[in-house]
């Protein structure tokens, strides 16, 4: 038999699960902090692919001048300022993917409150009419099975 | 001015009731649009510039996310640089790949703003564009706007290297024009690309601060400072770093933009509407498919109130 309040449930959740719950309940799958430093680790990595990219166009660019000057370019120097480049760079990066994720996990925590009461409801109706098809009766929240 | 608030719950109630066809649609013209624009500033593939191509790629566009949208225009914009030189291919990808891996991974919804910013420039709308993107998007449009300008920077490059290797082949010299260095000179030497970067990330962020302060009409003083900032602060720019800079383009885009913004700021609650939701799920016992319709309250516009008695209680 179709339940009008079931479906009305299903509903909701079918909503939720079509739009941000694509995104947020894989999110809470995971403890914040988890959520978040596995997320920076990811930043991280597309940090230094970016970094990595545009040192290559300006290699590129200014592949004469550096051609030109390869015997006598201070190697040492340039490998420490190439690193604290890069490492400012990641430094940034890891600082606002920490703000980010966790502003996004904070922003996703109160519809998937709603999202496991709507869950909680659907599966204790379920509960009762599985209790009830079984010839038992349902007062309030108890079930008394017979 | 209740007419024009009647009017927009109206549309509002139309869109969310048939959304399910109009979101196609409006994504299929804009597809449409972004890619003819693509291929009348860049259009070197014979392929691409068939129109079945172009309608079939916005027809499947229809369907899918903006972010695939933006993504095919991406791979469109490296397919017609191939058809000019591979090293001038390579700086396109490059950027393409700093774009995505930089940014639009993170939020890969304002992915398209970056296809619309040569749009804008077709349109003559580009000064218009800090103004309306600083209220609708606010400070996360402001990288997608810079490699927008930088895309509509590229294309132009690479049409004069087109050129280039064209009339280099044409008399038929043994010095051929190297399309990365040519590429990546016009873009790090254009002083005026800079000075764009600058005012559109200012004026993006001064009209988001006004427009998110609690005082009252708020809004209307953002577009004005919005607007009068971008005028300004291209003057001084321009006077400062010596860049040549047309200001009646930038007047009257600033007064478009105002405009616009205005007409946005009132459009702006038909956007945010309930949408009609084509469900499918099941249970032990069943399949179930189920349309959602929002329930919708439509001001009405004819109510008369006759006063009948005109004494004041005190």
């Amino acid at each position: 038999m179709v339940r009008e309040e079931n479906v009305k449930l299903m509903s909701r959740i079918a909503i939720y699960e079509k739009h941000a719950g694509k995104t947020e309940i894989p999110m809470h799958k995971f403890y914040k902090g988890d959520y978040v430093r596995l997320n920076c680790l990811k930043t991280v990595v597309s940090a230094t692919i970016v970094f990595l990219l545009a040192a290559s166009l300006i290699a590129v660019y200014k592949l004469e001048y550096l051609l030109a000057n390869i015997l006598k370019m201070n190697y040492k120097g340039m490998l420490i300022a190439v690193l604290g480049i890069y490492a400012a760079w990641i430094l940034l990066y890891w600082l606002v993917a920490r703000v980010v994720y966790a502003a996004r996990y904070e922003k996703a925590r109160s519809n998937i409150i709603i999202y496991n009461h709507h869950l909680k409801k659907l599966q204790e109706e379920g509960r009762k009419e599985a209790v009830k098809a079984k010839g038992g009766v349902v007062i309030g929240d108890d079930f008394i099975d017979f | 001015m209740t007419t024009l608030l009647t009017f927009r719950d109206s549309v509002k109630a139309f869109c969310s009731r048939y959304d399910y066809i109009i979101t196609p649609i409006l994504k299929f013209i804009l597809a449409l649009v972004l890619f003819c624009n693509i291929n009348a500033q860049i259009g070197y593939m014979p392929i691409l510039q068939n129109k079945l191509v172009v309608v079939l790629l916005s027809g499947i566009c229809a369907f899918l996310p903006l972010e695939i949208m933006a993504g095919i225009g991406g791979v469109m914009i490296i397919l017609n640089s191939a058809k000019v030189s591979l090293d001038a291919t390579l700086v396109g990808l490059a950027l393409m790949l700093i774009f995505y891996f930089g940014y639009a991974r993170f939020s890969p919804k304002t992915g398209i703003i970056a296809l619309l910013v040569p749009l804008c420039y077709r349109l003559h709308i580009i000064y218009a564009l800090p103004i309306i993107l600083g209220f609708s998007v606010g400070p996360a449009a402001i990288i997608p706007v810079i490699f927008g300008v930088i895309l509509y920077y590229y294309g132009i490059s690479l049409g004069e290297l087109m050129n280039l290797l064209s009339a280099s082949a044409a008399a038929e010299e043994e010095e051929t024009v190297q399309g990365y260095q040519y590429i990546m000179t016009s873009l790090v030497d254009n002083h005026l690309m800079l000075l764009i970067f600058v005012v559109f990330a200012c004026v993006i962020l001064v009209t988001y601060a006004i427009y998110r302060a609690s005082f009252s009409n708020s809004w209307i003083v953002a577009f004005v400072v919005g607007g009068f900032l971008n005028v300004v602060l291209f003057l001084v720019g321009g006077v400062t770093s010596s860049v040549e800079v047309e200001i009646a383009p930038i007047f009257v885009g600033s007064l478009v933009g105002i405009v616009l913004a205005v007409v946005c700021q009132f459009g702006k609650g038909i956007v945010d509407y309930q949408r009609t939701e084509l469900l499918q799920f099941e249970d032990d016992e069943y399949y179930y498919y189920v349309k959602a319709i929002p329930k919708l309250s439509v001001a009405e516009s004819n109510k008369n109130v006759k006063r009948i008695n005109s004494k004041t209680h005190n």
